[in-house]
């Protein structure tokens, strides 16, 4: 330790195994690594040796097992069963390493089992020690549920300084000595061939394959020190993918990996999620991509392998440089800390295949999936070291999970006892891990036409454990495993069935999954998945959509491209418009306005603002459309809801807003059934298509004022008072007060709405009915194209299908959140202004209209954002904050038009009552006043009917009935006037002295 | 012309499978295919050979097949296609063939030492369930077996798999071994198969899950729908039809007829441009009295004229609790009144309902059924995820009142009875006059043939322009005529050619069609 290790150095010679990393300045034996030292332990020859030497006794290991053996034993040509390590130590007669007895070898190896407490001379221990064939130890043994490695390297078999340092502190009673006195630089040469290394190459060769382990780690190696983002940019550009440019050269020349390592160790995570595409990407390492997908639970070992060697190669690079953070003690303890650790390599992004691809020769394959999870189980304990005692000896047995399966010992492996059947588990000696069963279906965009969705199963282990819950979609890296089902656990009986199941090595939460749903209505940042390393270093799921765009097999990823393309065409707005509903013909401007609505602005809430993040800002845009009845309103209505997300369709006759119960009643007039059913507002995040709203009885409609603004529902019911979130945009549909549209009277008094309603909507069209010869005719071909050709012609011209367009849709709700560019927001402003200016600007009117209020601000953003989201665009521009002024101009022109002066008034939605209508009240109250003061009705007052007629007489225009009782209540409200009798009989007298 | 071929594999089919598999060692990946084809020839070539098989039905349930490994037919519907695929071991010791049930189990010692992960092969599991609403006589058409009085299955298992509850039925797990074939069904295709009947655990991963009937199938048909039927002149047959269900009926009413004849006509057209049958509601339909039966006299009717055909005489009591739409609990696919073949008649009675609170299931269930009348869909819930399917249900209401409580149809007619005919629509089955076997043949063919020309039915050019006038004029004189009034005409004229064997709307089909739609009109007020 003494000796600063040399960062390059050249122990490892070509042949020299696996992991001789270059700081492999430890002792002799240290630097024999994996192959040599279980010559050495097993040797009957040196039985010092069997005390694994110095493997990080500190590492406070709780399960302990020599797991080095079987690439030697491999080499010996013995025959390995999938488990070597075990066999030879609990089958003597298999092999020729096995202890006679365990007698023997029990006193002194035995402290090294039993964890922290380093004296126990007594063989009877209360806590059923281990015996000692158990107890030879090995470090923290990286032992995956995921990954039923075959082979078993051990974890580290490396040395550091560091280690021997402990090591020796911690058992030099084991330690045959040499690694303490030989120092570190002149081992490696000396020690590698001294090794005894009789096993011939195949040794480094993966079980009945050609692959070569050591060449395999060699290159795992390389990759992770030698992988730059360029590569990647390079690969992806081969293969059509677009690529995010680099801000720099540098940037495309980091070493990735290193710098994800560093970050392992500042954070204390201890997974590397492995993006295997990169691996396919950097070149000398194209062949452990195949590797690695056909032999996972050889390859991945290995990997965790390297990876550890290199955490600690890089630690202590690092200390060397004395990087922050790794200075002297400091760094000390990191390296300290790393080598207690286990590490995981989890690879992901393989092309995700459907579920019903899998078949049988996907076995012990690594493969990809996607889907939904409908169910997972609760941790469960899972066994990986069962622990045994003999009834009869006591001599006790671990014995670890082998391929899902624990075997019990049939008879106790002491030579001198070899009882048959007396080996009984010991449970809190066991040790256990976590583990979880999930239930993973198939996606609708993967399930074929007209069959139900399949589903698997999924087992997760440890860190993985309860990342993903029901509801999440996901995709998820695994080995598929198929093992033979038994009829009965009970018995041996076995059926030639076999069931499949997949061991997950990494999970991916798909964001894009909860499509339909509008994100920022969730919460942020609420799941994670654990692991350190993404795709890149930002963009992660962006990039990954396109990784998996490149397979070009996944429906869903086809149409995305085919999104993206529709999105750069020129004539999109159009067609999108047209699209929607294309079975009603024109209203162009109507249907451009729900478009919008569809598309939605983005939600903002203000951080500055009180707790919880402040205020919310809608971003949903509620149209309402007036107007004659038979102007396919309805059918717009009925269109929407099929492709809004999480449509909801509601007819506002005998709806109540919340609740989902309705009742079956006979109407009190025709004595008929009648259904009352719910609005439900409850379409949170989508559409609320509502018919008929001019029907719904005011107490829901009051529900209504909250919902579209607030965007809650408070609800008092049985004693339980809640606010339940409604984030949705309201499509209304409405007809005039008299069926028809009355062209003469203002919009508020043609729909029998509260103008505060009415100006929560942010667009207002009116639908009018006009019976025009030509427009028929038109209007007939439409139809009759529509209905009766053959192939039905939709139109004339291209259309998208309805589920493209809803995926049009539902894509840019879920991808798309622009933000105002500066440009946009100096035109938003200038619009405002002219908007507002046009009653002020008007000279020839004495008094000021007020034609664009604050909400109608609100809503030129939210429709500028709509388009903007809907050109797919990151930022708003000029062009969508014109057609969003466009657009309310439009809906302004129709709404807020005072029938009377032909002028723009938001007063008339904002308070009913438009100016000029204010000007003839006031003008009718002051000749009403004259005629009550002067003339006839002197002191008696005058009937209610003689004034009105005086009235019209004096006026150029018809006096309104309403508009009159209006100006009378008014005036009774200040106390000028009082009204006695009724009906007919009224009579209008003024108050004296008032 | 019964061949060797056919009584060995009636007898064994086991052995013929073995003798197969020992024919085709070496080519493991196809022989399911191989066998697939074998079976076929043998049965499925024509009727005569099929019905030499053993029908697995209501009549024959599992439990009567006391045999093990029979050789049965199962002429059945898809209900869920969602279990997991099985996988087995196709090749075993002593080159014996695996699946198809075969040693299911075997001891330990008997596993094979070293088994090739090539060895395994998948098996396409799904769940078949008796055609829901297939008529009686359709059913003897088909197992033209006769009954031999065997009784039937009192409690098959996994009712809730069937879409109507408390019916008598058969449900079976069918192992298609054959995948390539096995990937094109679909939820509610109507299949028969053969294959070896034998009893296993439903889920073999869970020893505790319950046995039930498996069904290895040897080979499968999908019925295709549309069994084309020579067009003869049919035409006659209308009037006599319209009569005939007029009088027995809809107490004489020949205009409620014809429309249930055009309503009956229908089926879904295109589905880009949604042309999909109308629904008809039946209204002023008076509800039963207290000695009458509970079913109208249209129920007997069309379930002797239909194929397929099905009753739900809704209640409070049963929307409220039954299922209309499939549901998935617990990873099982529990069925709903609506999963029903493609060419299925639905009559949904309302006068059985009465005042009271319908909850959110039953509202559920009213839209589902909406949803099926506006759009021929159905969704079927999943956890977390909903999945709709395609329908193609003829729907028609029976109300008491002027239109329908719970659904907005299509079609309203009101019924007008001729008074001497009032005990016409509520009479018990044996009271009906049936006509002979020769003219019900007929009346079937003619609803079979007018269904399918359905499909086929045209407009010409000319015809369109005519239409186009005709709307232009109608709007200038009457402003209140829309665009829905033309889409709705549309449709009439086009199922009435339909109904009346027609290729294509004439302007003659177009006129009569409009003086039908007035007639309606006028009766509605």
């Amino acid at each position: 330790m003494s000796s600063p290790p040399r960062v390059d150095f050249p122990t490892s010679d070509i042949d020299d195994i696996e992991m001789d990393g270059p700081p492999q300045d430890g002792t002799i034996d240290q630097s024999l690594s994996i192959a040599p030292p279980p010559q050495r332990l097993f040797l009957p020859g040196t039985p010092s040796a069997a005390g694994t030497p110095a493997r990080q006794r500190y590492a406070n290991s709780v399960s302990v097992t020599p797991m080095s053996g079987i690439p030697a034993r491999r080499a010996l040509g013995l025959s390995t069963p999938r488990r070597a390590p075990r066999t030879p130590l609990f089958a003597p007669g298999s092999s020729p390493l096995a202890f006679p007895s365990s007698s023997p070898a029990k006193t002194p190896r035995r402290r090294v089992a039993i964890d922290s407490d380093p004296t126990f001379p007594d063989s009877e221990p209360l806590a059923f020690p281990s015996s000692p064939t158990a107890a030879l130890a090995t470090p923290v043994k990286n032992r995956r549920g995921d990954i039923h490695s075959s082979l078993s390297l051990t974890p580290t078999a490396r040395r550091s300084r560091r280690g021997d340092y402990n090591n020796d502190l911690n058992d030099n009673l084991n330690s045959d000595g040499t690694h303490l006195s030989i120092p570190a630089s002149s081992a490696p040469h000396l020690s590698a061939p001294a090794a005894p290394s009789d096993e011939p190459d195949e040794i480094r060769a993966i079980w009945g394959t050609t692959v070569n382990l050591a060449e395999t780690m060699k290159l795992f190696r390389d990759f992770l020190r030698g992988f730059k983002p360029k590569y990647r940019a390079i690969h992806d550009r081969q293969e059509n993918i677009r690529t995010r440019a680099f801000a720099t050269p540098d940037e495309g020349e980091v070493v990735l990996y290193e710098t994800y390592m560093r970050r392992i160790r500042q954070t204390g995570e201890t997974n590397l999620n492995l993006d295997m595409i990169n691996l396919l990407s950097y070149p000398p390492c194209k062949k452990l991509f195949a590797q690695l997908q056909k032999y996972p639970q050889e390859v991945v070992p290995a990997m965790d392998q390297i990876l550890k060697d290199l955490m600690l190669e890089l630690a202590d690079e690092d200390q060397q440089v004395g990087m922050d953070g790794m200075q002297g003690d400091q760094g000390d303890e990191e390296i300290a800390d790393i080598m207690g650790k286990v590490y995981k390599v989890r690879p992901f992004g393989l092309t995700a295949v459907n579920m019903r691809d899998l078949n049988p020769s996907d076995t012990d394959k690594l493969i990809s999936i996607k889907g939904l999870v409908i169910r997972a189980t609760p941790v469960i304990p899972d066994m990986k070291v069962a622990f045994f005692r003999c009834l009869t000896c006591s001599h006790t047995v671990q014995v670890e999970i082998d391929r899902g399966k624990i075997e019990e010992p049939a008879r106790c492996p002491r030579d001198v006892c070899g009882t048959v059947g007396t080996m009984s588990l010991v449970h809190n000696r066991c040790e256990f891990a976590d583990r979880q069963v999930i239930r993973l279906q198939e996606t609708p965009d993967a399930v074929p036409d007209g069959q139900t969705p399949h589903t698997v199963s999924l087992s997760v282990y440890d860190e993985l454990v309860d990342v993903c819950k029901p509801g999440d979609r996901v995709v998820v890296t695994g080995i598929y495993r198929s093992v033979p089902v038994r009829v009965n656990p009970r018995q041996r009986t076995m059926k030639s069935l076999f069931k499949t199941y997949l061991d997950v090595v990494h999970v991916r939460l798909s964001t894009g999954g909860t499509l339909g749903l509008d994100r920022s209505t969730r919460p942020a940042g609420g799941d994670k998945v654990p692991g350190i390393g993404g795709v890149g270093d930002s963009a992660d799921d962006q990039e990954l959509e396109e990784q998996i765009a490149q397979g070009g097999l996944t429906r869903k990823a086809e149409l995305e491209a085919k999104l993206i393309d529709l999105s750069r065409r020129h004539d999109l707005y159009d067609l999108l418009a047209r699209s929607l509903a294309p079975s009603i013909w024109e209203m162009d401007d109507v249907k451009k306005g729900i478009l919008l609505q569809l598309f939605g602005g983005t939600n903002k809430s203000i951080a500055r603002g009180g707790g919880g993040g402040g205020p919310r800002y809608r971003g949903d845009i509620n149209v309402l459309l007036v107007g004659d009845p038979g102007t396919s309103k309805s059918q717009i209505l009925q269109y929407v809801h099929k492709i809004a997300p999480r449509g909801v369709y509601a007819s506002g006759k005998g709806s109540s807003a919340v609740g989902l119960t309705a009742y079956v009643t006979r109407d009190p007039d025709s004595k008929q059934l009648v259904l009352e059913s719910g609005a439900l507002v409850l379409s949170d995040g989508g559409v609320c298509c509502i018919d008929e709203f001019d029907k719904m009885s005011d107490a829901t409609r009051s529900v209504l004022h909250e919902v579209m603004e607030q965007q809650t529902v408070s609800i008092a019911k049985a004693g339980i008072i809640t606010t339940l979130n409604a984030r949705t945009s309201i499509l209304a549909a409405a007809n005039p007060v008299e069926s028809k549209y009355n062209v003469d009277l203002p919009i508020t008094r043609n729909i029998d709405l509260p103008p505060t309603l009415i100006s929560r909507f942010d667009l207002l069209y009116l639908v009018l009915d006009q019976v025009d010869e030509t427009l028929d005719r038109k209007l007939a071909q439409h139809l009759v194209g529509l209905y009766l050709e053959d192939a039905p012609n939709t139109g004339g011209y291209d259309v998208l299908p309805l589920d493209e367009l809803s995926a049009y849709i539902d894509y840019a709700r879920t991808n798309i959140h622009p933000v105002l560019s500066s440009e946009a927001s100096d035109e938003l402003v200038a619009s405002y202004v002219s908007l507002r200016s046009i009653g002020a600007s008007d000279p020839r009117s004495s008094e000021k209209r007020i034609t664009a209020t604050t909400r109608q601000l609100e809503s030129m953003i939210r429709l500028s954002e709509a388009h903007a989201r809907m050109r797919f665009a990151a930022h708003v521009e000029l062009q969508d904050v014109q057609e969003a002024c466009r657009l309310m101009r439009e809906a302004i022109r129709t709404s807020a038009m005072d029938p009377r002066t032909g002028k723009i008034d938001m007063g008339l939605l904002n308070t009913g009552t438009g100016v000029g209508q204010r000007k003839m009240q006031d003008d009718m109250r002051r000749e009403l006043l004259t005629m009550l003061d002067g003339g006839a009705g002197k002191g008696k007052g005058l009937k209610w009917g003689e004034a009105m007629k005086r009235l019209a007489d004096q006026s150029s225009i018809r006096v309104d009935a309403a508009e009159f009782s209006e100006v009378i209540k008014a005036m009774v409200n200040e106390g000028v006037l009082t009204v006695v009798g009724e009906r007919d009989k009224r009579m209008i007298r003024r108050v004296e002295g008032a | 012309m019964v061949s060797a071929f056919l009584i060995d594999a009636i007898n064994n089919p086991t052995k013929v499978v073995q003798e197969l598999y020992e024919e085709h060692t070496g080519n493991i990946d196809h022989f399911p295919a191989v066998v697939a084809r074998h079976f076929s020839d043998v049965f499925l070539n024509s009727d005569d050979t099929l019905r030499e098989v053993l029908p697995l039905d209501v009549n024959h349930p599992p439990e009567s097949f006391t045999h093990n490994r029979s050789l049965v037919r199962f002429h059945g519907m898809v209900q869920d296609t969602s279990s997991s695929p099985e996988m087995y071991l196709a090749s075993l010791n002593e080159n014996k063939c695996g699946g198809w049930g075969i040693s299911q189990n075997m001891p330990a010692s008997e596993w094979p030492s070293s088994f090739d992960y090539c060895d395994l092969k998948e098996a396409t599991a799904l769940w078949a369930v008796t055609v829901p609403g297939q008529t009686d006589w359709r059913t003897e058409e088909l197992t033209a077996h006769s009954h031999c009085g065997s009784s039937s299955s009192q409690n098959a298992p996994q009712p809730h798999k069937f879409p109507v509850p408390n019916a008598p039925h058969i449900g079976v797990q069918v192992k298609i071994y054959d995948n390539e074939a096995a990937q094109s069904l679909k939820a509610t295709d109507v299949v028969t198969f053969i294959g070896i009947l034998t009893s296993e655990s439903l889920d073999s991963e869970d020893v505790s899950s319950p046995v039930v009937p498996s069904l290895h199938v040897l080979c499968h048909k999908v019925q295709s729908t549309g069994d084309a039927s020579p067009r003869e002149e049919l035409a006659t047959v209308r009037d006599n039809l319209i009569k005939w269900i007029a009088d027995e009926a809809l107490g004489g009413d020949e205009v409620a007829a014809q429309w249930l004849v055009l309503e009956l006509s229908a089926k879904v057209y295109t589905r880009t441009t949604p042309l999909l049958p109308p629904s008809l509601t039946l209204s002023r339909f008076p509800s039963p009295t207290a000695s009458s039966p509970a079913l109208p006299t249209l129920h007997h009717v069309l379930s002797d004229l239909l194929p397929q055909y099905l009753t739900v005489p809704l209640s409070l009591d049963l929307l409220n609790k039954e299922n209309f739409s499939p549901e998935s609990k617990d990873e099982d696919l529990h069925s709903g009144y609506l999963q029903v073949p493609r060419g299925t008649t639905l009559l949904l009675t309302e006068n059985g309902v009465q005042e009271g609170k319908l909850v959110e299931k039953g509202i559920m269930n009213i839209r589902a059924v909406q949803e099926v009348m506006d759009a021929q869909t159905l969704e079927y819930s999943f956890p977390f995820s909903k999945f709709s399917f395609p329908t193609d249900i003829v729907t028609i209401v029976l109300c008491d009142g002027r239109k329908s409580a719970f659904f907005q149809t299509g079609f309203t007619v009101p019924l007008e009875m001729k008074p001497s005919l009032k005990d016409n629509l509520y009479k018990p089955r044996d009271q009906i006059k049936i006509p002979d076997t020769v003219k019900l043949a007929a009346y079937r063919s003619f609803l079979a043939a007018a269904k399918q020309c359905f499909g086929t039915v045209q407009v010409a050019e000319e015809t369109s322009k005519h239409i186009q006038e005709d709307f232009v004029r109608q709007r200038q004189e009457d402003p209140s005529i829309t665009a829905d009034n033309l889409i709705h005409l549309m449709k009439v004229a086009r199922l009435l050619a339909a109904s009346m064997l027609e290729r294509e709307v004439t302007v003659d089909i177009w006129e009569t069609s409009k003086r039908l739609d007035a007639s309606r009109r006028k009766r509605s007020p």
